[in-house]
């Protein structure tokens, strides 16, 4: 379960990038958060990361206070989510297996659980055939896939997906958000952050829609058939 | 930590040192470089050192004991001088010794010399010491003049001067020499390290985000970065035995050369080569580590 009491926060340059906000998401949820550049989408990324903390406000997150979370635990709070960012961010001299089996091998995972798992998170993004391929030799379709995989390795209670489709084609965006509904399907809470507008409104569910560091819009739509 | 992770982040750390090969070679030359300057300038000045030692070795006080003296006074001031910490060598010239050695050194001209004094002997009873160490030539002198009935010591003080001016102006040079090439070393090597890991911040930006720990993220750095440390030191080594021993063996080609010049034992490499090597691996292996690290440091807040 994700929780925002309260929160703000106010980068060291002086700018507001959230102002008082109140959000809850429950374990299993899939939701959409929109909103045009500098409206505090990356902010609540970067809040839920813990990758900066709350200007005032709690944000709970599986679990953990990331306002009283020490710098120790933070790993082990990452562990539970599995984050897919625009530019994929692959490790370019790893394979795409070594990529998968390298989330693993951070939390400690045994070498058997590691052989058995990769396999089956790479067969689920329908990249078999590209498992000893270098993210060089993907087309952005596929490293996008490959960032999936790597997010869902460790079975991770929340996926944030962070503008997931804003580096590859149209098409392909609408294959990555099904393979997201489909692992949110499996009870995987999913968060995507994306300002393609076509998208939300095609695949409907839950919309936070962030405007100026406050929430001006937190409701469920139904989809459309349409696609663009 | 599993065994099978260790082992995962060692191999890690050697495959990157593959896969980043050109910033690998430009740490390992940088690193290489510096340990080759920082030993030779050592192995000079010890050298030096030992040179200048050799000379000081050959310093002489002369003690002249007074007519009154006894022979009881002459006992206690060899017992004196054999016990002083700072005398290395003692040598007693007695009387009738010291009268002999005058006359064979007059030669012919002994008898007008001696003319009138058949019979007495005016020569002192005589100590030849050596100092040990001529910086501590004040205290050991006074020292010396509590020796009952003495009557001159003779010091070569402006050898003892030099001397200490030599050394003390070698020590200052090769002092400085050192902490500046150390210190150059360690910018040179702390920017090619900072350039490596820059290189690879995306990747360490990676691994922060799918919750590794820091060490997770230090250990292949450190595995790395001590393998190039250890490169650099061995090679480092070799070409200081090569380049030491061409010195070593122009100097044996022409000892008595440079013996007149002063330069009697140079020290053999065979002598210092674990020093030397052991010597190399630590300090390469130890800034290649810690330089990695150090320069980690930046990268990994997020």
């Amino acid at each position: 379960m994700i929780e925002f009491k309260d929160v703000s926060f106010t980068y060291s340059n002086g700018v507001d990038a959230l102002n008082n906000i109140n959000l809850r998401i429950n374990d299993g949820e899939f939701a959409f958060i929109v909103g045009n550049s500098g409206a505090g989408k990356s902010t609540v990324v970067k809040l839920l990361l813990r990758e900066v903390a709350a200007t005032s406000g709690s944000v709970f997150v599986n679990g953990y206070n990331l306002r009283k979370i020490r710098k120790s635990q933070v790993p082990k709070l990452r562990r539970t989510i599995g984050v897919v960012f625009q530019d994929f961010r692959l490790i370019p001299s790893m394979t795409v297996y070594d990529n998968v089996a390298f989330v693993l091998r951070v939390i400690d995972a045994p070498r058997r659980y590691i052989r058995k798992r990769v396999p089956y998170v790479i067969n689920l993004v329908g990249l078999r055939e590209k498992a000893r391929s270098y993210p060089s030799e993907l087309s952005g379709g596929e490293q996008q896939r490959v960032a999936l995989a790597r997010a869902l390795a460790n079975d991770p209670a929340l996926i944030i997906a962070d503008e997931p489709t804003g580096n590859i084609d149209p098409e392909l965006s609408y294959e990555i958000v099904d393979l997201l509904k489909e692992i949110n399907r499996c009870g995987t809470t999913v968060i995507m952050v994306t300002h393609e507008h076509e998208l939300v409104r095609y695949f409907g569910g839950r919309i936070i829609n962030l405007t100026a560091g406050g929430i001006a819009f937190d409701d469920v739509i139904g989809g459309s058939d349409e696609r663009k | 930590m599993r065994g099978s992770n260790f082992k995962y982040l060692v191999y890690q750390g050697l495959n990157s040192a593959w896969h980043n090969r050109v910033m690998s070679f430009a740490s390992f030359c940088i690193l290489m470089v510096s340990l080759l300057l920082v030993g030779f300038t050592t192995l000079v000045t010890q050298n030096i050192d030992i040179i200048v030692s050799n000379i000081e070795d050959k310093n002489q006080t002369t003690i002249f004991m007074n007519e009154e003296a006894t022979e009881e006074d002459v006992a206690a001031a060899k017992k004196l001088l054999e016990n002083d910490e700072n005398i290395g060598e003692v040598i007693y010239i007695s009387k009738d010794q010291a009268l002999s050695d005058m006359i064979d050194k007059v030669g012919s001209n002994a008898a007008t010399l001696f003319e009138g004094l058949e019979g007495e002997n005016i020569m002192p009873d005589t100590f030849q010491v050596r100092i040990i160490d001529i910086t501590k030539m004040d205290e050991t002198i006074s020292r010396i003049n509590k020796i009952n009935n003495l009557d001159l010591v003779k010091v070569p003080e402006n050898f003892a001067d030099s001397l200490i001016g030599i050394k003390r102006t070698l020590s200052a040079i090769s002092f400085a020499v050192v902490v500046a090439l150390v210190t150059v070393c360690l910018v040179i090597i702390s920017n090619t390290t900072r350039a490596s890991i820059f290189a690879r911040r995306r990747e360490i930006n990676i691994m922060k985000y799918v919750g590794a720990t820091n060490s997770f993220i230090r250990i292949p750095f450190f595995v790395e970065g001590m393998f190039i440390g250890l490169l650099s030191a061995v090679t480092a080594w070799l070409l200081t035995w090569l380049g030491y021993n061409s010195l070593f063996d122009l100097f044996a080609d022409d000892e008595v050369s440079w013996s007149i010049m002063g330069v009697t034992n140079i020290i053999p490499f065979e002598d210092v080569r674990l020093k030397v090597l052991i010597g190399y691996s630590v300090i390469g292996m130890g800034i290649g580590a810690f330089g990695s690290v150090l320069s980690l440091k930046k990268h990994m807040k997020v």
